[in-house]
């Protein structure tokens, strides 16, 4: 999701007025061309054939990486900086012969921090609390995917694993030994750029049951045997490894996995997983 | 003009590391189209990696026997101004350090949108590249698009993972971000050398703006910091970091060979418009933008 909520938009224009009125004479191809880049992406039809120049591969939005924003907003910054700093030493030196670098540091100090919180109230102070989480690991694994440290998987040998989303997004990334009968893709739509292979039915089936379940059956009896016949599906088709979250595991489930010989239940963990192994 | 066009370490720095994107594409188109496994392509990307190190060793050597003076003038410079205003050095300074250790060994990696993870642990564990589909591990039914096999960043995330014994995770979700990040504050080292010639007190607040800019603009995809914090292992952010500031500033300078290195580092690593990018948009513009400054300075005349 595009979160559109800053204004350093409005403070790039504002910098390049500042820049404009002040020093434009200086680095005057760095000021115009930053202007020239802010009026391609401003008017539409030269916006649109960025976009299109782009290709559809990126977001609408990532043509405004094209303005120079940070190397402008910094250098305005600086400016503002060094002449605010100008006219408070003259105003002191009216008062007193010589401004002492104590107060001095403490002018740029204040300065600083005037500056920190302009940057800070039309940006963002969240730390990226909201994108990501914090690291139960070192390696970045998240909590819900720990459970694949549970896992042995051969140096030599590929296994498959068929698990929860949350659990097989991991999967690839923490062992290229690990196999699953469906990537990220089926489930994360953006991906299906990068590839062109596209599921069947039998696999979207596969996702939907090892996630939430399927629930279309009228009794207990029918959803006992069709969770049967997934697990004879999957041990058919070799899937080494079923991981099962707490909230899957409801009571056909356990049936089915109490009566068939096929896979059993491995060590278990603290996680709210439970892990199926092919014997 | 001579000035501008003097090479300053930023330039070396930033313009070495583009030099090793090239080997290293080198290598993996090498091996994509020859189909060889992925230990050969690691192989040949470090044989030429050595080669490349022993040339500038070899060039470093020749120039002392001369007697050409290579310590430059930043490297005094740095000395003066860490013993003038150690604190304009160190603030920045801890501010990066905090950024790094926060973003890249606190958080957990952001992985929507991208699938390079899948994709190095895919050459390592297959030893191949691009032969199995790098989100099951299975043989492909279709295949992916050419524009993005020929992109070698996982590539050379799985040879320095290869070489170093490091997981992919670590390298690909802690160390990359982290140099990727420290190369964009060398480039705006750069525009600080620019912007403000002998004049180390406003260099380092320009840096520490930067540092502020992207700590505090980091609310969306479009901004600089968002895109180094949450995918500094991506293509898009090295793009957005690194080559588009890097390349505007080399036209400024008028370091052409700066900008052609940027023009083929983006197409070795992003999705482009047939080879190209938004660098090319940068140049052309900026092109323009000179030869209307020069007409009308004729006009004046």
């Amino acid at each position: 999701m595009v979160r559109l909520d800053g204004q350093y938009l409005t403070l790039f224009m504002a910098a390049l007025l500042f820049i404009w009125l002040g020093e434009k004479r200086k680095y005057k191809e760095f000021v115009r061309f930053s202007l020239a880049m802010l009026l391609l992406l401003l008017i539409p039809p030269t916006a649109e054939l960025l976009i299109r120049y782009q290709t559809a591969f990126y977001g609408n939005e990532n043509i405004w990486r094209l303005l120079p924003l940070t190397a402008l907003l910094a250098y305005s910054m600086v400016l503002a900086e060094t002449k605010i700093m100008m006219a408070l030493i003259r105003a002191e030196g009216e008062r007193k012969p010589v401004l002492s670098k104590k107060r001095e540091g403490l002018y740029e100090i204040l300065l600083l921090a005037a500056f920190a919180a302009l940057l800070c109230i039309c940006g963002t102070f969240s730390l990226g609390k909201r994108v990501t989480g914090e690291r139960t690991r070192m390696d970045g694994l998240p909590k819900e995917a720990e459970i694949l440290t549970f896992l042995d998987i051969p140096k030599d040998d590929f296994i498959y694993l068929l698990a929860p989303d949350e659990v097989s997004s991991w999967a690839r990334i923490y062992n290229g030994h690990l196999l699953l009968p469906y990537g990220r893709d089926l489930y994360e739509p953006e991906l299906s750029a990068y590839l062109y292979d596209a599921y069947d039915e039998e696999m979207l089936l596969l996702h939907d049951w090892i996630n939430s379940g399927l629930n279309l059956w009228e009794n207990e009896e029918q959803a006992k045997f069709a969770e049967a016949d997934f697990l004879n599906y999957c041990a058919e088709a070799g899937y080494h490894y079923l991981i099962f979250s707490y909230e899957r595991y409801d009571e056909a489930l356990a049936e089915a996995l109490a009566e068939q010989e096929a896979y059993r239940e491995s060590d278990t963990t603290r996680l709210p997983y439970l892990i199926y192994e092919l014997q | 003009m001579l000035e501008n066009m003097r090479k300053t370490v930023p330039d070396k720095v930033i313009e070495s590391c583009l030099i090793v994107i090239g080997m290293a594409e080198a290598a993996h188109l090498t091996a994509l189209l020859l189909k060889l496994p992925f230990g050969v392509c690691s192989t040949v990307f470090a044989v030429l990696l050595a080669l490349g190190i022993l040339w500038k060793a070899g060039t470093v050597f020749l120039r002392r026997k001369r007697g050409e003076r290579f310590t430059g003038q930043e490297e005094i410079f740095f000395s003066k101004l860490w013993k003038t205003y150690p604190g304009w050095v160190i603030l920045p300074g801890i501010m990066i350090i905090l950024q790094i250790v926060w973003y890249y060994w606190i958080q957990t990696p952001y992985l929507k949108y991208d699938i390079t993870g899948e994709i190095v642990q895919t050459m390592l564990a297959s030893d191949s590249i691009y032969e199995v589909n790098p989100l099951t591990g299975q043989a492909f039914d279709v295949g992916m698009p050419m524009r993005l096999k020929i992109l070698v960043l996982p590539t050379l995330f799985a040879s320095v993972c290869r070489w170093t014994g490091l997981s992919a995770m670590t390298i690909c979700y802690s160390v990359a971000p982290g140099i990727v990040l420290l190369l964009s504050y060398t480039v705006y080292l750069g525009w600080a050398e620019y912007l403000f010639p002998k004049e180390g007190k406003k260099r380092m607040l320009f840096l520490l703006f930067a540092v502020f800019i992207y700590q505090f603009g980091a609310y969306s995809r479009p901004m600089d910091g968002y895109s180094l914090f949450f995918g500094g292992f991506q293509g898009e952010a090295f793009r957005t970091g690194i080559i588009l500031p890097y390349a505007l500033l080399c036209c400024l300078r008028g370091r052409w060979k700066g900008v052609v290195l940027c023009l083929l580092a983006e197409v070795c690593m992003v999705w482009t418009f047939y080879g190209l990018g938004y660098t090319a948009v940068t140049a052309v513009l900026y092109g323009c933008i000179r030869l209307l400054s020069l007409q009308w300075n004729r006009r004046e005349k």
